[in-house]
């Protein structure tokens, strides 16, 4: 029975991806129809499944503060704020002032001031990258840090005119062509794997739902 | 040997010691008669009965009789009867079946005596086989038997018994003790399996004393006490069993007896003489090892056992090989067993024998183990709180960054001058969004975190600000949880500046839940795929108008109805999808991404493909910059320039000095070296 059940459910999984694939090539009502309908499910799963992961979190933070673990304020801070803000989305809609409020005055000065750490966390590893790691490719990787960086910024030194079209040059080329040729390798094996892994799927020889 | 060991820890002692200084274990077998005696062929070369032979000699003495030794000197080849009596009386092997086996009579008779015993003499028996003897003597004239001839021919000597083969049955120092001195060489070729006639008996002159006290009990035995009688006891105190004789046959036993003196023996010994047949005595006490099923031991004590300490199989000693225990009260008996434990009789060391054979690999996952297991038995010492140091140069970085960034807000300066160079793509750009049908509603995806707001909204707000210009109806919608909150912010603030009202020109369609899945849906139907909406005037909501409905969305039924979409993101993977689920449904709707300066080399293939995917890119802030500069206004981008232009040069400086301070480390080790 276990055997009969894996296979109904890679036949179902295969049917589901051939009617989606043909979609792209056949133009028939009743497959573009079906197509829709599946994609549809997914939608409607995919926010069920962000239901689920909502309540995951509730519940292992719920955990945490009445162990009393470690950090467990952080867990507690976590919890009240959901549900603040949970409440003020089902019951004014997500697009009322209050929560716009809270967003623009909590949620994005915390995210942005995020960014500027890492900005200075950066910096100074860059400044330490050669005294912890003193070899070449450290040196090729801060000089090419350091062009693109004088390539992007204004220049300081408006006088010397043919030198700054040098430099914009040099970063122009830094990174349209090495950047954009090792992206273009990257981009081609995200291509060959997601190829790989739909026809493994299609083929039920990858089974991620199981069976 | 100038130390020994001991037996049971294996260290070593000094060479008199007799106990162990460090386990107090026995070095030396036990003997109750003195020092250890060794081995049992040491034991051979002293037997254990001479003290008390020594004191009967002495009592014997003392009594005037001559020496035993001398007495039997006197009459050369002659024994005493008492000897005759435990010497196995021979027969030819044709005398009867039963020769050289236990008869059966033994085992059925009764203890003690047997009924063919009376008073007159002999019995029956015993008398018949005696004189077939005689003759048989007589007829065959073998040489070197005249002394057996005589022998026969005293009335003394009271039977024949077969001579068992040397290491099948051998007498026993202490019980038989003048069976080991032959009383006359053999003849060498004789068969050595044919019995030998036993020397006559010695006359009574020839005897002393106290063999005659002994041998009278002996000789007394021909009288046979009365059945069930126990057997006689010598004087020096040892009881007196008579040697296992092998008649000459079982139907010469007497029925229902067993021959006088002969003792109990166990149910063991009886099935066993009942077995073979005579001729097979012999070879089975030679081979007693092969039809003795060798003592094995099961698999797991084989495991064990050390390897070089004992046998796996114990092999069973012939009767002349096993030791001759010297002390106790089984001195003098052959083959007993052993009083010390086998762990104290000398051996070879264990301490080499203990050493396992394994592989240096699996010696090295025992210390490993050894040492996990050590570690988890150690008691973890308190760690020291160790007290937070400032970092100096984090917070000189961070501090030389802030105040590079604050500077020109504050000050006002240093002012830097805007591009006079912009990129390639950026003129394409402007022309697109230029040309674009102005009654076709232009679509933005803010798909970017809040983070990334700080250059995405000036980045984004230039090219917003284009399409507001040219009057373009807008609508926004995203696939992030966040951007719908980000796409009000950065409408608001634009849309009074150019009179877009919410709902009239700017509709908000709201978060787009599932991924490249709901991209594709809404790529395909977009009216299924979001159905609200965000941020719709209250009097819209409470008349149930949708997003869909308003005047910005009301002619469109898929994604090719708009003029322009517009994605503004950071991250690649959110390119990829829009480029690579939305194009296909897009006709000629041009697609433009709006990135960070981080995304971009992931992008630009799609963008200077042969066939594009994205028809036009807007990448960091000084792309903005010039994109404003372009449009003749001072935007966001060109608001944040100089603060952006002070932190850039003051992180290239920093790296600088880093790099000059990590060359200069590297310059002084090496003049150090």
């Amino acid at each position: 029975m276990r055997v009969r059940l894996s296979a109904l459910w890679a036949a179902v999984a295969l049917a589901a991806g051939l009617f989606v694939l043909l979609g792209y090539f056949v133009q028939l009502k009743a497959i573009q129809d079906l197509r829709l309908t599946f994609l549809h499910w997914a939608v409607l799963l995919a926010g069920a499944a962000l239901i689920v992961g909502l309540v995951n979190l509730v519940s292992v933070h719920w955990r945490k503060v009445g162990l009393l673990e470690e950090g467990w304020i952080y867990s507690a801070v976590l919890i009240l704020a959901l549900v603040i803000t949970l409440g003020l989305g089902l019951f004014f809609g997500p697009d009322n002032a209050v929560a716009l409020f809270i967003f623009s005055n909590f949620q994005l000065p915390v995210e942005t001031s995020l960014m500027a750490l890492l900005a200075v966390s950066l910096v100074v590893a860059g400044f330490r990258l050669v005294s912890r790691r003193r070899d070449l490719y450290t040196l090729i990787f801060l000089a090419t840090a350091l062009f693109v960086m004088v390539g992007t910024a204004p220049w300081p030194l408006p006088g010397l005119g043919n030198f700054e079209v040098v430099v914009r040059d040099l970063r122009a080329w830094i990174s349209q062509v090495w950047a954009a040729g090792g992206a273009r390798g990257i981009l081609l094996g995200v291509a060959l794997g997601a190829t790989a892994t739909g026809l493994r799927v299609l083929l039920g020889t990858e089974r991620p739902y199981g069976g | 040997m100038s130390e020994q060991r001991c037996p049971m820890c294996s260290r070593p002692n000094p060479p008199d010691a007799r106990e162990c200084r460090h386990c107090g274990a026995r070095l030396s077998p036990l003997d109750l008669a003195g020092p250890a005696s060794g081995s049992g062929s040491q034991r051979q070369q002293t037997p254990p009965e001479q003290d008390w032979l020594d004191r009967i000699r002495a009592e014997s003495e003392a009594a005037g009789e001559p020496e035993p030794e001398a007495a039997a000197e006197l009459v050369a080849g002659e024994l005493p009867s008492w000897l005759e009596e435990i010497k196995p009386e021979g027969s030819p092997p044709e005398a009867g079946e039963g020769g050289g086996r236990v008869p059966a009579f033994k085992a059925g008779g009764k203890p003690g005596g047997t009924e063919a015993g009376d008073e007159s003499g002999p019995p029956e028996w015993l008398r018949r086989i005696r004189a077939r003897e005689e003759v048989r003597a007589q007829d065959s004239g073998e040489g070197g038997q005249d002394w057996l001839s005589g022998l026969r021919g005293s009335p003394e000597v009271p039977a024949a018994e077969p001579e068992p083969e040397e290491g099948s049955y051998s007498a026993r120092p202490g019980r038989d003790m003048a069976a080991p001195k032959p009383a006359a060489p053999e003849s060498p070729d004789r068969p050595p399996e044919r019995p030998r006639e036993r020397p006559a008996a010695a006359s009574q002159e020839a005897i002393p004393s106290w063999l005659r006290q002994a041998g009278g009990q002996d000789r007394s035995a021909e009288q046979l006490p009365p059945s069930g009688s126990p057997p006689t006891t010598p004087p020096f105190g040892l009881p007196h069993v008579q040697a296992l004789i092998g008649e000459g046959g079982a139907g010469e036993a007497p029925p229902g007896g067993k021959p006088e003196g002969e003792a109990d023996l166990p149910d063991w010994m009886d099935a066993a003489s009942l077995e073979g047949p005579a001729e097979a005595l012999p070879a089975a006490a030679e081979g007693e090892d092969s039809r003795l099923a060798p003592a094995t031991l099961p698999s797991w004590l084989e495991a064990m056992r050390p390897v070089e300490t004992f046998r796996p199989v114990v092999q069973i000693q012939t009767e002349d090989d096993q030791a001759v225990e010297s002390a106790g009260p089984l001195a003098g008996l052959r083959g007993v067993l052993i009083a010390e434990p086998l762990v104290a009789m000398p051996r070879s060391a264990t301490v080499g024998s203990m050493q396992l054979a394994v592989s240096e690999r699996q010696y090295a996952q025992a210390e490993l183990l050894h040492r996990m297991v050590e570690d988890e038995e150690r008691e973890l010492q308190p760690s020291r709180r160790v007290r937070p140091q400032l970092n100096f140069i984090r917070w000189a970085v961070a501090g030389v960054l802030l105040f590079a960034t604050a500077l020109p807000v504050l000050s006002g300066s240093p002012r830097f001058s805007l591009p006079s160079l912009e990129p390639r793509e950026l003129g394409s750009l402007f022309t697109l969004i230029d040309t674009l049908p102005a009654e076709q509603p232009a679509l933005l995806v803010f798909d970017y975190e809040p983070g990334y707001s700080g250059e995405l909204d000036a980045v984004g707000e230039a090219l917003i600000e284009q399409i507001m210009v040219r009057g373009i109806p807008i609508a926004t919608m995203t696939t992030r949880p966040t951007g719908s909150p980000l796409a009000v912010r950065v409408i608001g603030r634009l849309a009074p500046l150019h009179g877009y009202v919410t709902g009239e020109e700017v509709v908000h369609l709201g978060y787009l839940s599932g991924g490249a899945t709901a991209v594709q849906l809404f790529s395909l139907r977009p009216r299924e795929a979001i159905l609200q909406g965000f941020g719709l005037p209250d009097e819209m909501q409470a008349a149930g108008i949708t997003a869909w409905d308003t005047p910005v969305l009301r002619d469109v039924a898929a994604l090719s109805d708009f003029s322009l979409v517009t994605v503004i993101t950071a991250g690649t993977e959110t390119a990829r999808i829009w480029a690579e689920q939305a194009k296909n449904y897009m006709g000629q709707t041009p697609l433009v991404m709006v990135l960070s300066a981080g995304a971009e080399p992931m992008v630009r293939p799609y963008y200077e493909a042969r066939e594009p995917r994205v028809n036009g890119i807007l990448t960091g802030l000084p792309a903005a910059t010039a994109y404003e500069r372009r449009m003749g206004r001072e935007g966001l981008a060109a608001q944040r320039w100089n603060a952006f232009g002070t932190a850039m040069l003051a992180s290239e400086f920093i790296l600088a000095a880093g790099i000059a301070y990590g060359l200069v480390q590297w310059w002084m080790a090496r003049q150090e070296r």
